[in-house]
């Protein structure tokens, strides 16, 4: 997947650009012909002004412009003086802003890959499970409470003997039972969301009941139920079109990981590093990165 | 101008809670946690945890996840929130030791690579401690790693945050311990967009009115936060000393910052409990749970001050109250797991450890103790499988349970899910849990945990006592309820009152009138399989009360515990699996409980309310 990638041509670029980049950091060169000379444009002054307004809610006064500029002047010179005599060197601040820079051209090169429909399509089956929705069910109970009536159970399958015939669920759990709990109909919940509101064993026998009928008593950690379950969703792998954008964006950041280390594999290999007193080391490549979300 | 500003950031935060209140009235119950240690905490590192703080929320969030033992876990429930407080102290050394780039490296980070692992970790530690204890950072280790792994903390906190599903905070640790004794705190972040470049360590400072100007300071910036303290039990009575930290009595102003920083107190967790002790609390029969008497330094067992526990914490506070008008330790109630091996497991039938490599078998857990000279024998075993933080919140957001936190609408649980309501009135209606829509006239009408009752002179001048209503659900996973009990505590002409009143019974039994305690419901234990009584205790179960012995004139608390059925504690379990018989130093069986923050009553003082009378210092 990495070597495919290193086929395309931008990151090719990208990487031959960083290359250069990250030389002339190293190394500490720029243009010194163009050290003594500063030209403020027409665009920095619009920039200026405009900035001025953002902060203040109204237009710079010409005063104000020119001390804009002149402050400009000043933060160049400076900014270069102390360049020319190296202060910027090791400085971690510097150092990491740069980084962060760098970065950014990570980002902005995988927001311009364009993945393709078979592209996006593999990255699914390959990570499934992060995309697939889990089995949900929806039901309506009666609730006999062990706090309200002695025998629960008995109470729940006398009932239950009673129902049997109905064909229809309508009127009747309206009627029977106590005040439950949790709500009387409860809609597209998950096995764990069952497990929460009702406890794990119920969760597990809601699932297993018949359809559009009224069920035999099941136990749970609140007390007896009969279900008419409406409808149980097998889980299932969502249909592309649906969960598109969320694989694009995954698929965007993995491959943006995979730029970032295969762009520094090629960096590091221009160096020669030497660490005092570890012998043994070698650099890592992808330093203790956590991608999954 | 200071106060002023505090003053105006709490009418805000209140007057936002009357936003919510209409839009989803009676709220809904989160259960989180608010206290865990990956590997950038130093001595979750010491202890073998390489774990990064993802781990910890993958499998707070539901998630199966690999446990430093070698095996995989998972909660039966999910968390709604969570969060890492890694310890600020040289937090991320190991992990800045360990990277080629840091100057940590070279210097602290060459014991880690030494071929001898166990001579090389050892002196690792031995210089962190060396460093913790001179001020001074270890070689390489600079503001900037700080800064770094800071950065990265929020970074992953932001990364887990799914509103509506999943709510996690940017939070730290400050591991303040004066001579041994136990001052610490988590702060937390309201939003993680505006917070601080570095956390507060406690090499900055080991004060807590040092750390709460910090975390002032951040206010004033516009992100809210606070303070959660936590092990009184191991505070050696440092916890709600009576003092300031210079020693100088208790002012107003001192109530009013520690209330506005701190309104939480972490009454559970992995070291113990600190609600109360037998000691003390000669009247109630349930004290005596999950304790851990034992100095955090020495891990030896020391003495119990009233003043590491919060329910004396409370009752001082009221005579605060009385002599300075101000109450400095009106703080609500939670708990946490603090974990140091990046994934606690809460419930007692899946707890497995929180001390990362030196607990996680059933051997080490029932047979190791904590390795320090002079250390019990079997320490191990008397460590609780941690607790869980409650709160009545309108949505899963940060905003929200935020505004919970600060409200002080919480709970603390020993690990399970029950759900206790609790309200106080002077206007409920003797039939109110007959309405249908009873709780939204309970919110209407009262006030709900962590709030305030004032005075009523109308009902008052005819000797009625208010209203209070409780109500609980039992946790669907876990053992039915057994009883609800209102805590009341006061003060009269300086001496400290409480009184425990069982309010509701299970299983259709009612309180005797002399005891004010439930007859045994006979719920019971088979240790062999831990199997428990079918058909006893309760599914729900509620009570309207007033308090028989209710003086408008003396200012009291009222808190609710909601008692379980006992179930098998985590340590015989862990026998059972060795196939040995349980360890005598700790019992058998446990009654998971909830805890709510109080309701504090305040009476007139000189003619006007206490609240009146701070109010019109605005």
């Amino acid at each position: 997947m990495i070597r495919a990638f290193l086929k395309e041509p931008l990151v090719h670029f990208l990487a031959m650009g960083l290359l250069v980049y990250a030389f002339g950091v190293a190394t500490g060169e720029s243009a010194p012909a163009a050290r003594h000379e500063i030209i403020i444009s027409q665009g920095k002054i619009q920039q200026l002004a405009a900035n001025y307004s953002r902060s203040w809610g109204r237009s710079a006064t010409a005063d104000e412009l020119q001390a804009l500029i002149d402050q400009e002047i000043k933060d160049t010179i400076y900014y270069r003086e102390a360049v020319a005599m190296e202060l910027d060197k090791s400085d971690p601040v510097i150092m990491r802003r740069l980084r962060q820079k760098l970065g950014l051209l990570y980002d902005d090169v995988s927001l311009r890959l364009k993945p393709t429909e078979p592209e996006l399509r593999r990255y699914l089956a390959e990570n499934l499970q992060r995309f697939i929705h889990p089995a949900t069910i929806s039901f309506e109970h009666i609730y006999f409470s062990p706090d309200r009536r002695p025998s629960p159970l008995a109470d729940a399958a006398a009932l239950q003997q009673r129902l049997r015939s109905w064909i229809s669920k309508s009127p009747v759990a309206n009627n029977y039972g106590d005040i439950p709990v949790q709500a009387r109909v409860i809609k597209s919940a998950t096995q764990q969301d069952l497990t929460r509101m009702f406890g794990a064993n119920f969760a597990e026998k809601a699932f297993k009941q018949p359809q559009q009928l009224w069920s035999a008593p099941i136990a749970s950690g609140l007390g007896v139920h009969l279900l008419w379950v409406e409808e149980i969703t097998p889980s299932k792998v969502p249909a592309f079109a649906s969960v598109r954008q969320d694989i694009e964006r995954l698929w965007r950041y993995e491959q943006r990981e995979k730029i970032e280390s295969a762009t520094y594999k090629k960096l590091l290999s221009a160096y020669h590093v030497e660490i005092d007193s570890v012998s043994v080391y070698k650099p890592q490549l992808t330093p203790s990165a956590n991608n999954e979300t | 101008m200071y106060f002023r500003l505090l003053c105006c950031l709490c009418l805000v935060l209140s007057s936002g809670q009357f936003t919510y209140a209409n839009k989803h009235s009676t709220r809904t119950a989160y259960f989180g946690d608010t206290h865990g240690h990956s590997s950038l905490s130093s001595d979750a590192f010491g202890f073998g945890n390489n774990l990064p703080p993802d781990n910890a929320y993958r499998f707070a969030r539901g998630d199966k996840a690999e446990h430093i033992g070698g095996y995989t876990i998972q909660l039966k429930v999910p968390l709604d929130f969570f969060m890492m407080t890694d310890h600020a102290e040289m937090i991320g050394i190991a992990k800045v030791a360990m990277d080629p780039k840091s100057p940590a490296y070279k210097g602290i980070g060459k014991y880690l690579r030494m071929a001898d692992k166990n001579k090389g970790g050892a002196k690792f530690l031995f210089a962190l401690q060396e460093a913790t204890g001179s001020g001074v950072y270890p070689e390489g280790y600079t503001p900037d790693s700080i800064k770094n792994v800071w950065a990265s903390i929020v970074k992953t906190a932001d990364k887990y945050y799914k509103p509506g599903k999943f709510t996690t905070f940017a939070a730290f640790e400050w591991s303040s311990m004066p001579e041994g004794e136990n001052l610490h705190r988590n702060v937390i972040f309201k939003n993680s967009k505006r917070v601080p470049e570095q956390p507060f360590s406690a090499m900055d400072s080991t004060i807590p009115e040092d750390l709460w100007t910090y975390l002032e300071g951040e206010r004033a910036k516009g992100n809210d936060n606070i303070a959660i303290s936590h092990n009184g039990n191991m505070s050696n009575g440092r916890m709600f000393q009576l003092v300031d930290s210079y020693g100088a009595p208790i002012t107003k102003a001192y109530a009013q910052r520690r209330n506005e920083n701190e309104p939480l107190f972490e009454i559970m967790q992995l070291k113990g409990v600190s609600e109360t002790h037998p000691s003390f609390a000669e009247e109630d029969e349930f004290a005596d749970f999950e304790l851990l008497p034992y100095s955090l330094h020495t891990w030896q067992r020391i003495e119990q001050q009233k003043t590491g526990y919060a329910r004396e914490a409370y009752k001082f506070g009221l005579r605060f109250q009385q002599t300075i008008g101000a109450n400095p330790f009106k703080f609500g109630l939670q708990a946490g797991g603090d974990d140091h091996g990046t994934a606690h497991t809460w419930e007692e039938f899946n707890y497995h450890g929180g001390h990362a490599s030196l607990d996680n078998s059933p051997e080490k857990r029932l047979n190791g103790t904590i390795p320090l000279p002079g250390a019990e024998k079997n320490l191990n075993v008397r460590l609780s499988a941690g607790g869980i933080t409650g709160v009545w919140a309108e949505e899963n957001t940060r905003a929200s349970i935020f505004a919970a936190f600060r409200r002080k609408e919480t709970f603390a649980s020993s690990g399970v899910r029950i759900k206790p309501r609790f309200f106080a009135s002077w206007y409920f209606d003797e039939h109110l849990m007959a309405q249908k829509n009873w709780l939204s006239t309970a919110y209407k009408q009262g006030v709900p945990m962590g709030g305030d009752l004032v005075l009523n002179p109308s009902k008052a001048a005819k000797n009625t006592a208010p209203h209070f209503v409780v109500y609980a659900v039992r946790d669907p996973n876990s053992a039915a309820l057994q009883r609800i009990q209102i805590i009341k505590g006061w003060t009269k002409g300086g001496e400290m009152y409480e009184h425990i009143y069982d309010v509701a019974c299970s299983d259709n039994l009612q309180p005797d009138p002399e005891t004010h305690r439930c007859p045994d419901n006979g719920a019971s234990v088979n240790l062999k399989t831990c199997s428990i009584t079918k058909n006893k205790g309760n599914t729900e179960l509620s009570a309207i009360w007033r308090d028989p012995a209710f003086d408008k004139k003396l200012p009291a608390f009222y808190y609710v515990r909601v008692i379980e059925n006992p179930v098998c504690r985590w340590s015989t379990r862990d026998a059972n699996q060795l196939g040995v018989q349980p360890l005598a130093v700790v019992p058998a069986t446990i009654q998971e409980r909830v805890w709510t923050s109080p309701i504090w009553y305040t009476p007139l003082i000189h003619g006007e309310s206490v609240e009146s009378a701070q109010a019109s210092e605005l």
